[in-house]
């Protein structure tokens, strides 16, 4: 959304299916609600299904439906050898007639650390599935406790004391398991604020991402808490990079301007494309250089 | 029906929130009218689920509630004795009852030791308030025991002992029988944990002037045109600005209007007869040792339905808070009573105070005091905060009760009927808690009243009864 709204293209509705809804239990049970009532709406030109690596009989079935409502569809939906989300909105934008390659970034070009491990610290699922795919293309397995397949996961329930040692991984703080008793970290940001500090202190990790997610209901303002800290990690560490993806439109609340500058002054850089940013963080530490 | 309910078709006129408020103040931000839903988890958290939803499922519970209510809305209550107590309930020399769940001298507060000295200096059995309380510490031939376990009621610290007077009510529906002192007014008396000189005199004077007045006079009411209807006069009472815990303004008046013919009428000296009037109309707080029976009459004959989750008393000795619920018996539920927040008279304050105290929160428990506090709005004047307060306490109490009293109504409310019968699961359910209104002893022994407020059960209570009624569910 973010993305499109840069690009020109307005965003009429935007409906949240939940994480596992196009997934083989749940079945697409809103996406399909979704699809009718978009369908009957006069106003919409075209819908983008966003969606965390989706069962691939729901999509079909989907479709399907898309088609016999006449309903003009993008599908955005992750996976191992898929487009990534902003190659998705560049699509959408150009199909609606815009055009746009250049993904705004903010900060200092990163240190490069070959060799070293990468951490993603998550607040949102998805996007921490996106970027396990484009990290996992640049960097091979990455373990998560979200991960892309089984023999990957990570055990985080030993709050704040997993260590994935030289392994490169990814943590979703918005999982179930992270969020017993607390708010989702878009909202109280304190347990992955807390674990940048723990990996910005380990000599093994070369690089971190980390995302800032905008907009109403979210933290009324993220990076007064995380630039401090992002400065703080970088303060004295010769061989981190610190590689932000910040989800926001200028008509978010919290002012997008704003929190791209205090962290891109905090040391971090900053991108608007969450792929874009994995792509950053990948080759900050991956060993050989791009052919 | 279209698509989503409409949901795309506008913008939502109204939404109702639940929980964190960050989200309907997203809503808000965005113009949208938000409706917040004061909801919280039931009170214990998880802990509590197994036991509710045995407790909620229970076949009986419907129907034990029902008769439990109605038996509560139905009782009667009429004033046809006065008496000693060791004529109404039998007791013996070095039996002392006192308010609340039991308790013996070692975890006694301060105002129930107070009460407990004057008591024994009352009924000779010390010569001095320090030789009473080497003979209590001892314990040898003294008995403590809760007023509820003899059909008796006590306000503050509730202590009777034999040579007390008091009145004896009777539900003409249920046939039941309830107890309570005469009240000595407010400032230092022995309910208040006093036990000066004055104290006992006045006293004294109660046994040899007030109650044997009062006893010809009701007697002779009794034999004349009946008993005196104090349901009834509650009822009319609500109508008059009071709530009957801590304003009997109305209710005081209206009892002296109904016993001063009779009074007059005895042939006793016309300066004992002055003093009696004088003693009664002097004390706003009379009638509430007749508004006390009333209610215990009511939820006496609504006890001991299996299955029924209505509390039936709720009690404190100025230490523990405890309340008994209709399907679990005679079994209490106690836990560390909590201290009143409220006003304080003169130079006392909130460190003065000692934590809750009484029997007459069986006024609450019968739908009255607290949860009457919107027929009472001048009550904030004594209990501290807005006229609003009042109403909005009494609206709260709808969420945590069974039914509305019939004859007690709200005016103010369309004269709707009192929130009565509190449900255990309602309880736990909302976490939201009774809410009394109630006066302040001091902390230390013979201070007497220091102030009167507000304050709430602990919620222990509530979860331990819940465990309980989970334990005999069916």
């Amino acid at each position: 959304m973010a993305l499109l709204a840069h690009g020109g293209v307005g965003v009429r509705h935007c409906l949240g299916l939940g994480g596992r809804d196009l997934s083989a239990a749940v079945g697409g049970r809103s996406a399909r609600q979704a699809l009718t009532a978009l369908a009957a709406d006069a106003g919409t030109e075209l819908v983008v299904v966003v969606s965390k690596p989706a069962d691939p009989d729901v999509v079909s079935a989907l479709e399907r439906q898309a088609a016999e409502l006449d309903l003009a569809v993008e599908w955005a939906t992750l996976g191992p050898g898929r487009p990534d989300l902003t190659s998705a909105a560049e699509r959408v934008i150009e199909r609606l007639g815009g055009r746009t390659r250049l993904w705004p970034t903010w900060g200092p070009v990163q240190q490069r650390s070959p060799g070293l491990a990468l951490r993603g610290l998550f607040c949102g699922g998805t996007l921490c599935d996106e970027a396990m795919l484009v990290a996992g293309e640049l960097l091979g397995p990455i373990r998560s406790n979200i991960p892309l397949s089984p023999e990957l996961a990570l055990d985080v329930s030993g709050a704040g004391r997993w260590d994935a040692g030289s392994d490169h991984a990814m943590v979703d703080f918005g999982d179930d398991a992270l969020t017993q008793g607390r708010a989702h970290p878009m909202i109280d940001p304190a347990l992955r604020d807390e674990r940048l500090a723990v990996e910005a202190a380990d000599p093994r990790v070369g690089a971190i991402l980390l995302d800032v997610v905008l907009g109403h209901g979210s933290h009324p303002d993220p990076a007064a808490e995380l630039g401090p800290a992002i400065a703080s990690a970088l303060d004295g560490a010769s061989r981190l990079g610190v590689v932000v993806s910040l989800t926001g439109t200028p008509a978010d609340p919290q002012g997008f301007g704003r929190q791209a500058a205090t962290l891109a002054e905090a040391g971090a850089q900053v991108h608007l494309s969450n792929a874009a940013a994995a792509r950053a963080a990948a080759l900050a530490v991956r060993s050989e250089e791009l052919s | 029906v279209s698509a989503l309910r409409g949901l795309l078709e506008g913008a939502p006129s109204r939404v109702v929130t639940v929980g964190v408020d960050l989200l309907a103040q997203a809503l808000d931000d965005q113009a949208v009218t938000v409706d917040r839903v004061d909801w919280r988890p039931p009170l214990g958290g998880d802990a509590v689920a197994g036991a509710l939803s045995a407790v909620m499922s229970d076949a009986r519970r419907d129907a034990a509630n029902r008769t439990a209510l109605a038996r509560l809305l139905g009782a009667g209550a009429e004033l046809v004795d006065v008496v000693p107590a060791s004529e109404a309930l039998g007791l013996e020399r070095g039996t002392f009852l006192h308010a609340g769940p039991p308790i013996a001298w070692d975890r006694a507060s301060g105002p129930l030791r107070g009460a407990l000295l004057g008591a024994m200096v009352l009924e000779g059995l010390a010569a001095s308030p320090e030789q009473a309380e080497t003979l209590l510490a001892a314990g040898a031939g003294i008995t403590l025991d809760p007023c509820h376990h003899h059909h008796a009621v006590g306000p503050m610290a509730g202590v009777i002992s034999p040579s007390m007077w008091g009145f004896v009510l009777r539900d003409p529906v249920h046939g039941g029988t309830a107890f309570c002192t005469l009240n000595e007014g407010l400032g230092k008396v022995l309910r208040y944990g006093a036990y000066g000189p004055e104290v006992i005199e006045r006293l004294q004077w109660m046994a040899r002037v007030l109650g044997p007045l009062l006893q010809q006079a009701v007697r002779r009411r009794v034999d004349g045109t009946g008993p005196v209807d104090i349901r009834s006069i509650v009822a009319q009472m609500l109508q008059m600005g009071d709530e009957g815990h801590n304003r009997n303004r109305a209710g005081t008046m209206m009892l002296v209007r109904e016993l001063v013919p009779e009074l007059l009428d005895l042939g006793a000296p016309s300066g004992d007869v002055a003093d009696v009037v004088r003693f009664c109309n002097g004390n706003d707080h009379f009638f509430l040792n007749l508004v006390m029976p009333a209610c215990k009459l009511a939820l006496d004959a609504a006890r001991d339905v299996p299955g029924s989750t209505m509390v039936v008393a709720m009690a404190r000795n100025g230490t523990d808070f405890g309340i008994q619920v209709s399907g679990t018996g005679s079994q209490w539920f106690t836990a560390p009573a909590n201290t009143p927040n409220g006003l304080f008279l003169g130079d006392f304050g909130p460190d003065d105070a000692n934590p809750d105290i009484g029997d007459s929160a069986i006024t609450e428990a019968g739908g009255i005091g607290g949860f009457a506090m919107a027929a009472a709005p001048a009550i904030v004047r004594f209990v501290g905060g807005e006229a609003d307060d009042a109403i909005a306490t009494t609206r709260r109490m709808y969420d945590i009760t069974l039914g509305e009293h019939p004859a007690y109504q709200v005016p103010v409310l369309g004269f709707r009927g009192t929130p009565t019968g509190i449900d255990v699961t309602a309880v736990v359910r909302t976490g939201v808690l009774p809410m009394i209104n109630t006066g302040m002893a001091g902390r230390v022994a013979g201070t007497g009243q220091v102030g009167a407020g507000l304050v709430s059960p602990p919620e222990s209570c509530f979860t331990q009864a819940l465990d309980a009624l989970a334990d005999r569910a069916r």
